[in-house]
């Protein structure tokens, strides 16, 4: 069993069965440091043999006790899914889950907790005391280059398929989006990806991820400036002109 | 106050980057009038690069400059064969390098135009070998004794292609009209410096395939990749048989796509050129599928 | 029982490796393996194109090198084909992103639970290919019967050690051949001095294919899904024999080289 920090958190892999012995060595990895990982989110990394609830709730409880929040499941099979759902965890898809795959931020737990507070409340403020930076590009974005931004994330220019942007916040292209975008990052539910043309190859809000729908058949004078957003847990594409709130 | 205005011009694609002229003279406070540095790249391999330097190389010696091609492939060298040099290759760049040879001992001469010089690529070493301020050293040495030094720069974004573009000034980025090559310019394009300046040549177009649909545009190509377009070279049989005997395409009697490079070159020299659309070559497609009894089976 | 690992290999960049790992790749699948296809080419990946994988990619190989993730969370299933898996190489780093090590572990890891191991290797005999060679059990040499190709090939088998190696002689174009203006498999297979694993002929509608990410091995009435057809049986050991081209002597040339062949260092 793998315990890796991201900057969304922790991700526990448990992939053995039956879970009894992973409690037993959840323990043991916790104990070397208890307060380490207090005040982070977790994210369970099930596979696709479910697990028996009872021992699933287990290790929730677990974590429970050294103040670390299992608040979703990443599950190859519809059964782990069951499972994971009826013991209260969110669905969540496996690159969200690790996303953004950058910096590994186990060494200053106590900011998580601040995050993980502000994200239960679900609203927009941050704390007074934590600017965040929005970043501002001009010009193409290249396959293969990537953006990041702590806050919103502006391109004025292209964003080629290949290159991948990264945000807390929005993600705002004054051009075509052919790439990745991931808005929201850190788990922000309530971001947006705002395109001129929205032709990305994948988008990712929050812990949501969606992939292109099979080429569209479009002209590209008909295509129009679009906002993605998540609504009822999933990505929707809505036209700019259209209500989106 | 004034009113807000409405341009209704339609806003040309600028693209980034670059500027719209070619300039001449390459910028230099040496006393010494440098000649031009340019590296011809791609990301990916196969799309025409060495082609494209050897054939531009030849037209504009033809035009009457100084030209010295280098072949920057350290360990899998072709210039020298598509230029038909390969048996007057002694020394190399990383002899020279190395400072075990000059530069004079390690270049090869053109057999047919004496203003065109060949510095060959190291057969059996590795790109890691060389260390990048002493290429840019040496492209800078070449510029003080050619009008244009055009760099051959191997396929991928590894140290080899690192090692070319270091002296390079401008840059001419050659992709064919097919998805993963124009990714793979995109990517290199990205990688390169931002003081570079950079122009487009697209190769192995077909118009017969993109008048199908089955092939991109060049304006779909340029769509992604944004760049000042340097000029659009069609694809053709001849270019296999020149490669094969050594001759450059532009020396092929009616090739089309000689016609290209030697239209390329003029405009490198500053000449205003207009891209022509080529027309239709579907009789040649369709009269290579009927002898094959090739087609849809 | 483990799977095998082959490296698909050319040294000149362009002749058809990412093509020719995707439609053998498939072919296999359909002939019933279960099957990875690896992109060892990181920072210039195209494998997921020519598959029509692209959108899905979540994890890549540098994940899984990290520890990032479980080598199946990086494997994109193919829906059109059971048994066929993509292990995508990761578009924002480069070569020097992994090591030799960790490739070997990442294929060991494959062939423990798959049958066939297919590595797409990147142009150059840069850090890349080093990489893509390290965790292959024998390679498949591609080439074009052009001089700068086949100068590269040869350049690469004698990268390869003991690796067994074969040849795939691609975009051969009968009726250059015939008028002398191109090489013939034969010589080619001679200069090279290795087994022909099969014979790709010249194909315009191969591009198209790989730009909409729809190999060509997955409409069966095409020509050219038999050829590949025809080489994923010889590479799981069925003798099919290289296609005549009307001439006997050539096929007859061809089959002793394929059976007996002069062994190159």
């Amino acid at each position: 069993m793998q315990i890796k920090g991201t900057k969304s958190g922790l991700l526990l892999h448990l992939y053995d069965r039956p879970l009894a012995g992973a409690v037993l060595e959840l323990r043991g990895k916790l104990d070397a440091s208890p307060d380490f990982y207090r005040g982070s989110r977790a994210v369970l990394m099930l596979g696709g043999e479910s697990a028996e609830a009872p021992e699933l709730a287990a290790v929730i409880a677990t974590l429970e006790q050294y103040g670390i929040t299992a608040d979703g499941a990443v599950c190859d099979s519809d059964s782990s899914a069951a499972v994971a759902r009826s013991a209260g965890l969110r669905l969540v898809a496996a690159s969200v889950a690790a996303a953004p795959r950058k910096v590994d931020d186990r060494t200053t737990p106590s900011r998580n907790g601040r995050a993980r507070r502000s994200q239960a409340a679900h609203d927009q403020t941050r704390d007074a005391d934590e600017p965040v930076t929005n970043v501002y590009h001009k010009g193409t974005v290249r396959s293969g280059q990537s953006f990041e931004a702590e806050g919103n994330l502006v391109v004025v220019g292209d964003v080629n398929a290949g290159a991948e942007l990264i945000a807390g916040g929005d993600i705002i292209v004054w051009g075509a989006l052919r790439g990745v975008a991931h808005a929201g990052a850190r788990g922000d539910d309530a971001a947006s990806v705002y395109a001129l043309r929205l032709e990305a190859t994948q988008l990712r809000i929050s812990r949501c991820i969606a992939a292109a729908p099979p080429a569209d058949k479009r002209r590209a004078h008909d295509l129009l400036p679009e906002i993605a957003t998540i609504r009822d847990g999933r990505i929707v594409i809505v036209r700019a002109d259209q209500p989106h709130r | 106050m004034p009113d807000l205005e409405r341009d209704v011009q339609d806003a040309p694609a600028a693209p980034a980057g670059a500027s719209s002229q070619l300039q001449l003279d390459a910028p230099s406070a040496a006393p010494v009038k440098l000649g031009r540095s340019i590296v011809v790249t791609s990301g990916k391999g196969g799309v025409g690069k060495t082609t494209t330097t050897a054939n531009l190389g030849t037209a504009l010696a033809d035009a009457g400059r100084s030209v010295v091609v280098v072949d920057a492939d350290v360990g899998l060298r072709n210039l020298d064969v598509v230029l038909g040099l390969e048996n007057r290759v002694s020394k190399h760049l990383l002899d020279v390098i190395e400072e075990k040879c000059s530069l004079d001992d390690a270049l090869v001469r053109d057999r047919v135009r004496r203003n065109l010089l060949l510095m060959p690529a190291a057969q059996n070493r590795e790109k890691d070998d060389v260390p990048e301020e002493k290429m840019a050293l040496l492209v800078r040495q070449l510029q003080e004794r050619f009008e244009f030094v055009l760099i051959d720069c191997p396929a991928g974004i590894e140290q080899g292609f690192r090692n070319a573009v270091v002296g390079a000034q401008e840059a001419i980025v050659v992709t064919t009209p097919e998805v993963s090559a124009v990714r793979d310019a995109d990517r290199v394009i990205g990688l390169l410096p931002r003081n570079i300046e950079l122009k487009l040549v697209v190769n192995r177009v077909r118009p017969a395939m993109v008048k199908k649909g089955t092939m991109m545009s060049v304006a779909d190509v340029n769509a992604i990749l944004r760049l000042d377009l340097l000029g659009v070279v069609p694809d053709e049989r001849e270019i296999i048989i020149a490669t094969n005997r050594g001759t450059p395409v532009i020396d092929i009697e009616g090739s089309e796509t000689g016609a290209a490079f030697r239209r390329i070159a003029r405009r490198m020299l500053g000449e205003d050129v207009p891209i022509p659309s080529f027309e239709d070559k579907s009789n040649f497609v369709t009269r290579i599928m009927s002898t094959l009894g090739l087609g849809r089976s | 029982m483990p799977g095998r690992a082959f490296v698909i290999t050319s040294g000149k960049g362009g002749v058809g490796k990412t093509t020719t790992t995707a439609n053998v790749g498939c072919a296999l699948a359909s002939l019933g393996k279960q099957v990875v296809l690896m992109d060892a080419d990181i920072g210039l990946r195209n494998l997921d194109l020519v598959l029509g994988l692209e959108k899905r990619i979540v994890f890549d190989l540098v994940d899984v090198a990290e520890g990032r993730c479980q080598p199946r969370q990086a494997l994109i299933r193919d829906k059109r084909l059971d048994g066929l898996y993509l292990l995508p190489a990761s578009q924002t780093k480069n070569k020097e992103s992994i090591e030799e090590d960790q490739m070997r572990e990442v294929v060991r890891l494959l062939v423990a639970e798959f049958d066939v191991v297919l590595i797409d290797c990147p142009a150059g005999i840069e850090h890349g290919f080093r990489n893509a060679i390290a965790g292959a059990d024998e390679a498949i040499v591609v080439t074009t019967p052009e001089v700068s190709a086949i100068r590269d090939a040869d350049r690469i088998l004698g990268m390869l050690g003991q690796r067994r190696a074969r040849l795939i002689v691609n975009r051969v174009r009968l009726e250059m051949v015939k008028t002398g203006d191109m090489l013939a498999v034969e010589d080619v297979a001679e200069i090279l001095g290795r087994e022909v694993l099969g014979v790709v002929p010249d194909d315009e509608e191969i591009i198209d294919t790989t730009n909409r990410g729809e190999p060509i091995v997955l409409d069966a009435s095409r020509r050219l899904a038999k050829t590949y057809i025809a080489i994923a049986r010889r590479l799981i050991g069925e003798d099919v024999p290289l296609p005549s081209f009307d001439d006997d002597g050539f096929f007859g040339r061809l089959r002793r080289l394929m059976i007996g062949t002069r062994s190159h260092a």
